[in-house]
Formats: C-alpha cells, sequence, structure tokens
C-alpha cells in the first residue's frame, strides 16, 4: 500500500531532472516512510547522487515534485536533516571543534550547545585528544568520524548519507553501522546511497534500485530477495555433488573451494542439507543459500533494460 | 536569509586567526607606535643627558665639523663681529637648533647664537688675510660681505673650486651666522619667531584653481600621502578580495561546499562571506592607515618632515565610500573567480585580470601628487576599475569637484551592481558543485543559468 505523502518523510514523484541533452533522472517516483532504513542502489552516474541533492533542494528538478516531512523543504525543514555527501570534505585548517560546531550552528543550534555537543560526541568516538587539532592533522579515518559527527550533531530526523561506507575500515564501518542503527532505533529516518549489496541486505527496510535515471527495483529487501534470489546453495567441502538427489548442474568457483549447486523443480535448499547429513562420503565445511550479488542483481535487472520490471515493485 | 549570519561570524573569525591578517593588521601598527615612541624617547633621554653636561665640547652638534668658512665684515656698522666675542658656554650648542622647536624660545637662542658657530666660522679682518687661509686649505669658502650689503644683500663667496655638497654647507653655515648676528639683540620670543621663519623662510604652496575649489599642498607631503592612501587601501581591499576567493575555492577543493549547500543557499553564503571579510578589510584599513596618519602628524612635529600635512573629513568620507563599493566590486568578482575556479592556484592566476587594470593609478603617482585635478588622475578616477584607487588618492591631497565625483560614484554603483548580479549568477550550485573550471565559452551559459 502506498502511503500519502503527508505520511512519508520523503516523497518523490514523477522528477525528472536533465543538464542539457542528457537525462540524469527520469521520471522517478518512490517514498521514503518515517523511521526507515532506506537504501537507493545503482551503478555510478545512475542517478543516485542528483535524486538526493534534489530531495535536499541543492539541485531544481526540470519537473515533478518532492516534498520533505510533508511539505516543501523549507530552511526550518533543512535544519532537521543531516546530509552526508559521496565527495565529502572538511575545512581543513580549522580546528575540529570550529568546524563542528559551525556545520551545526548552520542547522540552527545554538554556538554553546553545538560545542557541547561536538565535545560529548568527539569524546564518544574516542577523539577527544583531537578536539583541537586541526582537521588536516587527523587520519582518513579520524576525518570520517568526524563527517558522521557533523552529519548528525544537530540531531536530526532524517539523515542522508551518500556512500557512508566507502574508504572504511571495518572497525570503521562498524562503528558507522552502529551508530546508524541507535538512530534508527531512536526513530530517526536514515536514506543510504550505496552500491555495496551486502551493506543494504544487513541494514535497509526498503531499497530503490535505479539505472540511467530510471527506477529499475522498489520494494523492501525481502521482496527483493524472493525474487532474485535463486534455487541454489553455496556448498563448501568434498564429495560428488553432481550425484546428489535434486542438483541440476554444478559451478564450480573461481578459486575452486566452493560449488554453487543449481537445483531442479521441487528440490529444496533443506532437502539437499538432509541428503548431506545422512552420507557420510560427503565433508561439508560450509553450507549456505546462494543469495545473488548485486552485480547479479543489477546485470539481471538492468542489463537488459528491463525497466518495466521494477514498477511491479512497492 | 537567516543563515547569512552564522556565515559571517564563522569567516570573520577566521579571518582574525590568521597569522598574517592579525600581523598586520594590529601587530604591525602596535610595533610601529612602539618603534617610534621609543625612539623619540631614547633621543629625548639622550638629549636631557647632554644639556645637563657642563662638560666643554669639541665642535658643535648638528652642524658639520669640516666645514669652515671665513668672512670679512666690510659693513661700516659693522653688523657681524667675531663669533667667539659673542658670551655663551660650550654647553650651549650640543643641540642643533632645528632639534629645539618644541622647547622654549631662550634656549633656541641659545643654541643658535653665533658663539655656537665659532668652530666653523672665523673672522678676517681683510681679504687678503682670509684669501691666504683660503688658499691654505684652512677655509672651505670665503665671505666678503660688503659695506652696502644693507642696502643690497649682496655677499661675494669664494671657493677654491665648485662642490655643490660645499657650497650648501658653506651657504647653510653663513645664512644661520648672518641670522644669528643680526637678531641677537631681539627678545627671545622675537628671535625664536624670526630665526625659525627666516631660516626658513617659504614653504611654496602649489595653487590649482579648478572650478572654484582650491587646492593647496605641499607636493612632497602630497606623494606620501596619495602613496600611504593608495598602497593601504588597495593592499586591504586585495588582501581582503583575496581571502574571500580563497574561502569559496578552499569550500570547493575540500568538499565541504556541498555539505554547505545542504544548509545555507549560495546568496546568503555569498553575502556572509562578503560583509565578514568587508569588516575585517575595513578594520585593517583603520588600524593601518590610522597608524600611519597619527605617525605622519607627529613625525611632523618630531622629524621636521611632512608638516602642515592635514586629511580633512570631508577626504575620509569620500575615501571610506570608494572603499566600500571598491570592496563590493573586487570582492565580488574575486568571489566569483572563486566560484569558478577548481583550486586556489588557478583562482590566483585568474584574479591577475581584476587586480592588473585596478592598481594601473599607482603607475601615475606621480602625476596623482603632482596634478590631482589633471586630466589622467581625473579619467583614472572616473573609470570605474580604477576609480576606487584613483578617487581615495586625488580626495586625500585635493579636493574633487563634486559633478565628477557624482558621475564616478554613480559609475562605480551600477558597475557594483552588475558585478554583484554576476557573482550572484555564478555562486550558485551548478558552478559550486563543478569538480573543474570550466571552459571560457561556457561561463555565458553558466550566468544565464
Amino acid at each position: 500500500m502506498t502511503a500519502t505523502s503527508n505520511d512519508c518523510a520523503i516523497s518523490v514523484q514523477n522528477v525528472t531532472k536533465r543538464y542539457g541533452s542528457f537525462t540524469a533522472v527520469s521520471d522517478l517516483t518512490f517514498e521514503v516512510r518515517p523511521g526507515e532504513i532506506f537504501a537507493m542502489l545503482g551503478p555510478n552516474g545512475a542517478g543516485k547522487t542528483t535524486t538526493l541533492r534534489m530531495i535536499l533542494d541543492i539541485l531544481k528538478p526540470d519537473t515533478g515534485s518532492i516534498t520533505v516531512f510533508g511539505g516543501p523543504l523549507t530552511d526550518a525543514a533543512k535544519d532537521r536533516i543531516g546530509y552526508l555527501p559521496e565527495e565529502r570534505g572538511l575545512y581543513r585548517d580549522v580546528p575540529v571543534l570550529d568546524v563542528l560546531t559551525y556545520l551545526a550552528q548552520l542547522k540552527g543550534v545554538s554556538h554553546a550547545e553545538a560545542q557541547r555537543r561536538a565535545i560529548a560526541m568527539l569524546k564518544q568516538v574516542g577523539l577527544e585528544a583531537n578536539i583541537k587539532s586541526k582537521v588536516s592533522e587527523l587520519s582518513k579515518g579520524m576525518q570520517q568520524k568526524v563527517q558522521i559527527i557533523a552529519t548528525v550533531l544537530h540531531r536530526p530526523d532524517l539523515v542522508i548519507i551518500d556512500e557512508p561506507f566507502a574508504g572504511l575500515d571495518p572497525v570503521n564501518t562498524q562503528m558507522i553501522k552502529d551508530m546508524l542503527y541507535d538512530m534508527n532505533r531512536e526513530g530517526v529516518t536514515i536514506v543510504m546511497s550505496t552500491h555495496q549489496m551486502n551493506h543494504v541486505e544487513e541494514m535497509a527496510d526498503r531499497l530503490l534500485m535505479i539505472d540511467h535515471g530510471h527506477r529499475v527495483l522498489y520494494g523492501t529487501v525481502q521482496e527483493v530477495r524472493e525474487r532474485f534470489a535463486e534455487n541454489a546453495v553455496v556448498v563448501e567441502g568434498t564429495g560428488d555433488w553432481a550425484a546428489l538427489p535434486g542438483v541440476r548442474s554444478v559451478e564450480v568457483s573461481e578459486t575452486g573451494r566452493e560449488v554453487v549447486l543449481h537445483l531442479g523443480d521441487g528440490a529444496t535448499p533443506n532437502a539437499i542439507m538432509q541428503a548431506l547429513a545422512a552420507n557420510p562420503t560427503y565433508q561439508v565445511r560450509r553450507f549456505e543459500l546462494a543469495v545473488p550479488s548485486l552485480t547479479q542483481i543489477f546485470i539481471q535487472v538492468a542489463g537488459g533494460n528491463n525497466h518495466g520490471h521494477s514498477r511491479q515493485g512497492g | 536569509m537567516n543563515r547569512w549570519m552564522d556565515v559571517f561570524r564563522y569567516e570573520l573569525r577566521l579571518q582574525f586567526r590568521r597569522k598574517a591578517y592579525v600581523f598586520l593588521t594590529f601587530v604591525l601598527p602596535v610595533l610601529a607606535l612602539v618603534a617610534f615612541f621609543g625612539y623619540q624617547t631614547i633621543r629625548d633621554l639622550t638629549r636631557g643627558d647632554e644639556t645637563e653636561t657642563i662638560e666643554p665640547v669639541v665642535g658643535d652638534a648638528g652642524r658639520t665639523r669640516t666645514t669652515v668658512i671665513g668672512y670679512v665684515d666690510q659693513t661700516p656698522q659693522g653688523f657681524f663681529p667675531p663669533p667667539e666675542r659673542y658670551p655663551g658656554e660650550p654647553g650651549d650648542c650640543r643641540i642643533a637648533p632645528d632639534e629645539v622647536q618644541t622647547v622654549n624660545a631662550e634656549l633656541i637662542k641659545r643654541v643658535s647664537s653665533p658663539y655656537c658657530l665659532r668652530e666653523s666660522v672665523r673672522a678676517f679682518d681683510s681679504f687678503e688675510a682670509g684669501q691666504q687661509a683660503l688658499k691654505s686649505g684652512e677655509l672651505d669658502a670665503l665671505y666678503i660681505i660688503p659695506e652696502n650689503y644693507a642696502e643690497t644683500g649682496t655677499i661675494d663667496l669664494y671657493i677654491p673650486s665648485l662642490t655643490i655638497d660645499t657650497s650648501q654647507t658653506a651657504s647653510r653655515l653663513i645664512e644661520d651666522f648672518i641670522f644669528a648676528s643680526l637678531l641677537y639683540d631681539t627678545e627671545p620670543e622675537v628671535y625664536e619667531e624670526l630665526y625659525l621663519r627666516l631660516r626658513n623662510p617659504a614653504n611654496i604652496h602649489a595653487h590649482t584653481l579648478v572650478e572654484g575649489a582650491v587646492s593647496e599642498q605641499d607636493e612632497d607631503t602630497n606623494f606620501a600621502l596619495v602613496y600611504a592612501f593608495g598602497l593601504i587601501l588597495m593592499m586591504s581591499l586585495f588582501w581582503g578580495g583575496g581571502y574571500l576567493m580563497q574561502s569559496v575555492v578552499q569550500e570547493k577543493e575540500s568538499r565541504v561546499i556541498e555539505i554547505i549547500l545542504s544548509s545555507v543557499r549560495p546568496v546568503p553564503l555569498l553575502f556572509g562571506k562578503i560583509i565578514a571579510m568587508g569588516l575585517a578589510a575595513i578594520i585593517q584599513v583603520i588600524t593601518l592607515l590610522g597608524t600611519t596618519l597619527y605617525l605622519m602628524s607627529r613625525a611632523g612635529d618630531t622629524l621636521g618632515v611632512l608638516q602642515g600635512f592635514s586629511i580633512n573629513a570631508s577626504s575620509l568620507a569620500i575615501a571610506g565610500v570608494y572603499f566600500v563599493l571598491g570592496f563590493l566590486m573586487f570582492g565580488s568578482l574575486m568571489a566569483a573567480i572563486g566560484a569558478l575556479t577548481s583550486s586556489v592556484r588557478e583562482s590566483q592566476n585568474l584574479v591577475t585580470f581584476v587586480t592588473l587594470p585596478a592598481v594601473v593609478p599607482f603607475f601615475f603617482l606621480t602625476l596623482f601628487a603632482e596634478e590631482p585635478n589633471g586630466a589622467v588622475a581625473t579619467a583614472f578616477s572616473i573609470i570605474p576599475l580604477t576609480a576606487p584607487l584613483s578617487m581615495i588618492m586625488r580626495a586625500s591631497v585635493t579636493t574633487i569637484p563634486a559633478g565628477q565625483l557624482a558621475l564616478s560614484i554613480a559609475l562605480l554603483t551600477l558597475t557594483v551592481i552588475g558585478v554583484i548580479w554576476l557573482a550572484g549568477r555564478l555562486f550558485r550550485v551548478n558552478t559550486l558543485l563543478m569538480g573543474k573550471t570550466p571552459r571560457l565559452k561556457d561561463i555565458p551559459k553558466l550566468i544565464r543559468g
């Protein structure tokens, strides 16, 4: 069921944006519901960043309409949004505390309150020793933490992050995830644009995939998985895989360590697992459902310019 | 527009943290004042010690010891007795008369007494005796004061060979001796007045009649004023504008601009920056120009130079108006350049196209000092790009005709409006978010939007 635009954190209706003769976004429609984690997917140049910039009123759509918090994006509504663009940076020769304070002030937080919150958050992420350091003196990981703090310091109701995990090491990736989860638990709506499917599957409630400015996939993560998951399992171990009942074909991975067992009609992963357990000639170290990678799904959905398919979603 | 104030406060704070700005705006004037008053204090202390010294001295302070002149007084009245016949103490002669203008009249009379010239000026009874001394090298010059001196004022000079240095020093010595001798019998107050006036009898003032307005300033003082006004204001304009441009380019280069634009619209962002940098530049002008004018006025008393210089309120008002208009014009142009370019280096290359025409009046500095209402100075002060510097330089030394002023301000104001519009058109999201500098042919498209 489609929510009305008044119930939505973001409502994008039939939006088109052109740069000269190039159409960056074409007749795009989607909604983001309050309190959800929403993922925007697509390859580079798909129109994700343009869409986010239009939501934030940095760019104006040529046609169509966008509402945020049930209305047009006023300055007051802007103050309720935290935005971290893909190409992000900070003032390099300015102390961390000053940068954070200034950016929060631009969101309507008082100077004193912004400083208090910034110090508390810097302590929270282990940067208390760097409060007075210039941004240029920080490591890349530290700078990313500061950028995230800058995005959420004014306690927004909606956080929009373009490629939140780009360039992050596993520790920082987890830290950002935890921070996003915490905010989401407190009711903050999160929109993230990414091309890393694993993060989407792990975190997002719903997703939108766009390609060449068109919507090609839209719905809950569960729906997408059900729609595109192949009837296959990934197995690592030894044994005559082709001899198993229900296995239609066996595909050996490039590394040779694992195989994908494509199942025939009527065969289920459960039945295969039981067959393996019952037969001691099979040694199994790993067994899991074959989930298509982003690339696989994308090729399947967008490779054939099958835009009509997406409109079934949502 | 509700966020421009935050931008303004932040940019101003940032500017006040820049070492170069703080040094130039606050430290340099303080250093100049400390150096000036330090010099004055040390000199006063030294002078105080010397006046208290009662030891006899050899030679007179402030006068050339190497030049010795002789004279033969042929006047029937005997106007010029030998210096050593005048009463006096050797300690009186340690200070040169030029250095005691602010002290009392009696002291001036004492230190400028013919007695103090006794080592440099020697009396001879006859021309032959003097000629002998000149030939033997005891004298650098010999003056014959003829009988009819009182009527004609003519004095004959004999020198072994023509040397400018010696003849100038010798002339000064004989003039000093003649003033001091002729005035010796007057009261100290009259002596002070006449002696000082006669030593510097005529400061030539140039008068130019332009549409009924009369300007008058000493040319040397003019030059110093024109230079000081022009240099300080131009420097502040370009520094302020340069920082404005740098601030825009750095936001693009560091990629913080998109975060900023998600909170502030481009025009309030530009507005906050221009006002902040403009205020910082005005503060800089006030401290630098204030210190310069103050020191120039004090130097007039202390060093005997730049005397009689004054700046009237209308000149300062004109300077203020042109500074503000000039800043808006150059600041907006530089902000537009900042919006177009993608790196600080690139912007610095482009900014030459703005700064070079603007400083052209400096190449004609002498003309501005000598003929502030001449054709060249007037033309430069009407053309908008050169008007701020030209008019400020002219206003510091002359009265600007009202018609010229009105025309120049009107043209400049129109240009400022146009340039702000242009900067506003370029200071937009498409340009600010561009990763590279657009080609020249793309700029009209960006302006059109």
